[in-house]
Parts: structure tokens; sequence; C-alpha cells
């Protein structure tokens, strides 16, 4: 299902998606979930579970793109290229803060489904990284940081039951934008004078000028 | 790297990306207040004699000449605009970067690279009919590196994808599979991709005709296959 969008994420297009596009997306993912669920009922009159194999791919998938979308409508990522002292700094509206707990609902959905994934395995651990970026946005730091280790662990969290079960996609890919993403975090919480917590930050050469 | 200075070698080898900035931006007449970082104030202890070297009088009335200036601005757009559009990247200032780059266009109007700067500015705004706009005004700037062009024919295809013009992306990932060596494998999947999500009917024989090419395409490096192919 939307095989297109995968593409455009995975080579970093979603971000440039401009608003007017992205409410259309938006009909066309409710579409989807409205026809997965109808295929679901159906199928549960047969004594089926799922209609097919792949069902639950299929579903995560929508809701990670649809929880994509929210956010960016909310908070745009464009918006987020300033420098650190002014993100701290900024005041979100009523309407952005009510489109970031939507878009956060989406992708929590995923984390409860990721197990019957048959072949997307790659969608959790993306969907751990993105939802950190929208809790940035929300200026919850430290729900980022989870977010970011759980990405960084095959999209289980250290308290959390589950495990990788097998190499995702683009794996290397991931590790490398949420290194930075921590790095960037780390900033954010020092301009905030809060404690870094990461070690690798830490620098014992270190001397004042 | 053996015969550089030991000095140089732990400067390559610290991995201090706000000594780095702090260098480039000198060399590129930045203004270096605006990449203040909140993590280091000072330098580590095998870096401080570079810095006392680096920072001098002597060398600061030299900052805005020549072909220096030119590479650590384009270190600098590299940092902000490129890779930022990929991965979030610690002390990233869009604005910042956005009006150097009109500085440098104004100074150098016909520079290759600084539109192709400006047009990615565009891109991570959003303004895609604008990015449009600006990566065919590089193409028609210079014509003798053909694969200068094909980067901006990417960007053109993923513009295009981003705006639902599935098409239209299409003909430029056509484009780079009949002119472009990087990975044809992945100008076919983009093509067919591309197709299916534009009309999978119309374009049926086509896209399974791709498809079916793309093994026949995939490459190996020192025998290793690349693995934005593979996955």
């Amino acid at each position: 299902m939307f095989p297109v969008l995968e593409l455009i994420y995975m080579w970093n297009g979603f971000d440039l998606i401009p608003d007017s596009r992205l409410l259309i997306l938006q009909q066309k993912f409710e579409s989807a979930l409205a026809d997965l669920d109808r295929q679901q009922e159906e199928c549960k009159k047969d004594g089926k579970e799922i209609p097919y194999s792949t069902f639950y791919d299929d579903l995560c998938l929508v809701r990670f793109f649809k929880g994509l979308a929210t956010r960016e409508l909310a908070v745009p990522s464009a918006s987020m290229l300033i420098p650190e002292k002014l993100l701290i700094r900024r005041q979100l509206t009523k309407s952005q803060i009510d489109g970031l707990d939507y878009a956060s609902k989406q992708l929590e959905f995923i984390s409860l489904q990721a197990d019957d994934i048959e072949y997307d395995h790659w969608i959790l651990p993306f969907c751990r990284y993105e939802l950190a970026a929208l809790h940035i946005r929300a200026g919850d730091y430290q729900k980022a940081r989870s977010e970011y280790q759980a990405a960084l662990n095959g999209g289980y969290g250290e308290d959390e039951a589950g495990k990788q079960k097998k190499k995702a996609s683009m794996e290397t890919s991931l590790h490398i934008r949420v290194h930075n993403a921590i790095a960037k975090l780390n900033f954010i919480l020092a301009l905030k004078g809060e404690t870094v917590v990461d070690e690798e930050e830490s620098d014992p050469e270190s001397e004042e000028d | 790297m053996n015969l550089l200075d030991s000095q140089v070698q732990s400067l390559l080898i610290s991995g201090n990306r706000e000594f780095g900035m702090k260098c480039l931006a000198l060399g590129a007449d930045w203004p270096i207040e605006e990449l203040q970082s909140p993590l280091r104030t000072g330098f580590p202890k095998s870096l401080k004699n570079i810095a006392i070297d680096f920072f001098n009088d002597d060398i600061q009335k030299e900052v805005g000449l020549g072909t220096r200036k030119f590479m650590c601005d384009i270190m600098l757009h590299q940092y902000h605009v490129l890779f930022s559009s990929m991965i979030q990247l610690p002390g990233c200032n869009m604005p910042l970067a956005t009006r150097m780059i009109d500085i440098s266009i104004a100074d150098h109007p016909d520079s290759f690279l600084y539109l192709l700067v400006r047009a990615k500015i565009s891109q991570s705004e959003r303004s895609l009919e604008r990015s449009i706009e600006e990566l065919h005004k590089v193409i028609a700037v210079q014509k003798d590196w053909r694969q200068l062009a094909h980067l901006c024919f990417w960007d053109l295809g993923i513009s295009n994808a981003a705006l639902g013009n599935y098409e239209k992306a299409a003909e430029f990932f056509e484009l780079l599979f009949k002119e472009n060596e990087w990975s044809k494998s992945i100008y076919l999947y983009f093509r067919a991709v591309l197709l299916y999500a534009a009309d999978s009917t119309k374009y049926k024989a086509t896209i399974s005709e791709l498809m079916k090419k793309i093994p026949d395409h995939l490459k190996k490096v020192a025998g290793k296959s690349v693995p934005l192919e593979v996955n």
C-alpha cells in the first residue's frame, strides 16, 4: 500500500510535501483505513482474524503516514531548521498541540501492532524515531530521549516487552539519523540548563577559553 | 594522513564539530557569533595551540579572500542546507544560510553550486514549485558537466513526486537511467513505483518490464552489494 510514499519517505522527501498535498493525502489515508476496517469486519464473518497475511503491514503503514502527515500539518519539519535558542522559545498554538497529540496516537498505535507485522519490520524503529521528533516539537524532551533509545534498540524501549525479530531495512541510515538527533537534543537541553545525560558528549579534555 | 603534522592529525581525528564549524565560519566570513554552541565554551587541550594560531589577528586579516572562502562557504551550506534536509543536525541555522547564499549569489550570479544550494533551500522550505524553477535554472547555467545536471534531475524527481506529479517525476528517473551510472536499479525501481502511483492500469506492462530489469542492474562494489540497492 502506498509504495510511492514509502520510497519518498526513505529518500527524505516526505518532509518536503506542502500542506495542500498533505491534506489530499490525509483523505486517502482515511479512505484506506476505512477500507481495511471493512475488510477485517467481513473476514471475521468467515471466522478469520485478518483478510490476508500482510494486513497488519498495510495497517501500520497507513497509520505511520497518517501520523507523519498530521505532525507535519501541525508543526512542519521546515519550521525546525532554526537555531535551538529560538526553538526552545517557541509557543505552540492550541491547534498545533492538538495536532501533535493526534499524530502521536497514530504513531503509538504501531507499537501495539508491531509484533504482527509480516515483512515491513522497518516501520517500528522508524516510527519510534518519528515519535521522538514529534516530542521534540512538543517540548517533551525526556520522552524524546526514550523514543530515540527505542529506535536504536530495534523499536523497543529498555523497559518494554518485545524484541526485534529481524534486522530492519535501512537500519544503518536510521542509526545515523538517531545519533545526530540525540546530539541536537543535547544542544537543546544544555541551552535550557538541564543536565546532559548522554556520556558520549562529555569531554574530559575541555577547558575554558 | 601519516605525512600530516601530529597536531593536524589530532584535529582530524578528534571530531570536534563546534571547533570545525568555527574554523569554516572564519574562512567563509560568516558571523561566528551566530554559530555558537552551548556545549563547549573552550577547546580540548589537544586543539588549543591550533585554535590560538588559527584565530590570531594576522590570519583573520586574510579572511574572505580567494578559493578558501568559496570552499568554506560550500562546506557550511552542505551542513546547514544539504545534510540538515536529510538528518536533524545540532546547530543548524537555515535562516543564516539563506542570508549568506543570497549574498553569495549577488556576487556570483552564475555559480552552479550557489544556485543549487538556493534551490535546495526552497525545497527544504516546501516551496517546491519555486525549487523546480530554480533547478531548471541551474541546469541551464552550465552544459559542460552533465553529471552536475543529474544532481538536479534527482531533486526534480523527488520534488515532483512530493507534489503528486508522478508521471513528471518518472520522466526524470528515466533520464537518469539513460544518462547516469550511479545506480540504474534504483532509477528503474523509482520509475516503476511512480508509474504505479500515477496509473497502475495504464502502465501495467511498462511497470512489469521495469521490475524485471532491476536484478540485472544491481551493482557490487568490491564484491559487496550496495545497501541502498538491496534494501
